[in-house]
């Protein structure tokens, strides 16, 4: 017998409710969504929302600030 | 048609015999790789650098036990067919610069194991045909990742998941059960050609920008994570999952193409929702909340809010049927008694040619139903079970309608 697997499809979506503190004190919940996370992903994904979360913040400070 | 090992002890330039043995740890001195050679790098390779210093071709790339740097000083292509075409990175390996590795698909069998290594360089994908690539595992590219083929052929890669940090550019269509994830802080967009829809799963996992214009996705699932996305017009969408809490989008419209099962899992954002004259059923574990929502539809088109959530129209919320459709009108149902479209205080609310059944505005403070055409003539509609919940206006009853 000779076979080859061209595909298979599992997905799976984990979803974190996080609480941020960021620097200026001010805090926010917010829902995360991992889709197939592996190894450390979640705790990854929370790290970059962080970070991107933060960075619209300044953004939106130099917007007020302009 | 030959197989050709990295040994060291020559200049590293691809084009060199001293970098070349016919055997594994064999002498230097044979032929450079050419479209039809196999690429094997190993232990016996001891690290040795790589520098693709012309435009480059070979069958396959395979590459095992090597921690050492190739250099993409120009474009190396892989041109093997079906899955004498693989590309087999090592872990702990290095392959960076401004060239572009390009894998040249042919077939369903091809496959890219990448072993935790990543491109820290450009990717394409240049079929002349509709193929197939298996992404064993995870593959990073850091620079911008091309499907190049320019026609309606589809470009199909399965299983795995693509990181991408540069940007996405597609001029066909591509699909398959791949996750493509957009990583990294650098601003990145996506490119497509219009109606070429991305058919794989798409993760935003940014901590940088990601620019739209629009973006053309069906099939699969489109997830939100992290990251600022800015689009500038609309997200066209075919049947879909969309969990993408967290961004407002500018506008979600349908593309036209039959009816749309839309399968929302987490509350969709956006200032407006167009239609393009087909059913819409809006389903999965979360509702939406628009400004604007705007359908024309086809003579038996059916809208269908299901599974009990919350649907919320803020602004303008517009349905109109054809003129052929007085007879046989299409029909806004759900899936039982709801309180699932809440239509803001001052939302106004035109529909036409339409039946409305076991539809509740639980908000409708000031809700008008003023029952036009998209011409302002006024036309019949049919409202039922919503009496104690829709304020028809004066303005309805004057007009004599059926409720």
């Amino acid at each position: 017998m000779k076979y080859t697997i061209i595909d298979t499809e599992q997905s799976l979506t984990i979803t974190t409710k996080v609480e941020y503190t960021f620097d200026d004190g001010t805090s926010e919940i917010i829902e995360i969504f991992h889709f197939n996370p592996i190894d450390f992903d979640v705790l990854d994904n929370i790290q970059n929302r962080y970070e991107s979360e933060y960075l619209k913040k300044e953004i939106e400070k130099s917007k007020d600030s302009e | 048609m030959a197989s050709r090992y990295l040994v060291p002890g020559g200049d590293g330039n691809y084009n060199s015999t001293s970098n070349w043995s016919a055997t594994d740890g064999g002498a230097s001195g044979s032929s450079f790789p050419v479209a039809a050679d196999d690429i094997i790098i190993n232990a016996n390779s001891f690290n040795t650098p790589l520098n693709i210093n012309v435009l480059s071709a070979c069958k396959s790339f395979i590459v095992t036990n090597y921690t050492g740097t190739i250099t993409m000083t120009n474009n190396l292509s892989v041109n093997g067919t079906t899955n004498t075409g693989n590309i087999t990175l090592s872990a702990g390996m290095i392959i960076t610069g401004n060239g572009t590795f390009i894998k040249v698909p042919t077939g369903t069998t091809g496959v890219i194991t990448s072993n935790g290594a990543i491109f820290d360089c450009n990717f394409t994908f240049s079929p002349a045909g509709a193929t197939t690539t298996i992404i064993t595992g995870t593959m990073q590219v850091n620079k911008n990742l091309t499907f190049s083929l320019n026609s309606t052929s589809i470009t199909t890669i399965n299983t795995g998941t693509i990181n991408l940090g540069g940007d996405l550019i597609h001029n066909g269509p591509v699909a398959g059960t791949s996750t493509i994830q957009l990583i990294g802080s650098t601003t990145s967009t996506i490119t497509q050609v219009a109606t070429r829809l991305l058919q794989t799963n798409l993760t935003i996992n940014k901590t940088g920008i990601l620019n739209l214009i629009n973006l053309y996705f069906s099939t699969r699932t489109l997830t939100y994570t992290s990251g600022i996305v800015n689009i500038s017009d609309s997200l066209i969408i075919g049947n879909c999952t969309l969990n993408t809490n967290g961004i407002i989008w500018n506008n979600i419209q349908t593309n036209g193409v039959g009816a749309l099962i839309l399968t929302i899992t987490s509350q969709l954002n956006s200032i407006s929702f167009t239609g393009n004259g087909n059913a819409v059923t809006f389903t999965g574990s979360a509702g939406f909340n628009f400004d604007n929502f705007i359908l024309p539809l086809s003579v038996t088109a059916n809208i269908i809010f299901a599974n009990n959530l919350n649907y919320y129209v803020n602004n303008n919320f517009t349905i109109f049927g054809s003129a052929t459709g007085i007879n046989n009108p299409s029909t806004i149902r759900a899936s039982s008694t709801i309180t699932n479209l809440i239509l803001g205080n001052n939302c106004i609310c035109k529909i036409a040619f339409v039946n409305i059944t076991n539809v509740n505005a639980s908000q409708g403070k000031r809700l008008y139903v003023l029952c036009f055409d998209n011409g302002d003539t006024i036309k019949t509609c049919t409202i039922t079970n919503s009496s104690n919940v829709f304020k028809i206006t004066k303005r309805l009853r004057q007009y004599n309608k059926t409720i």
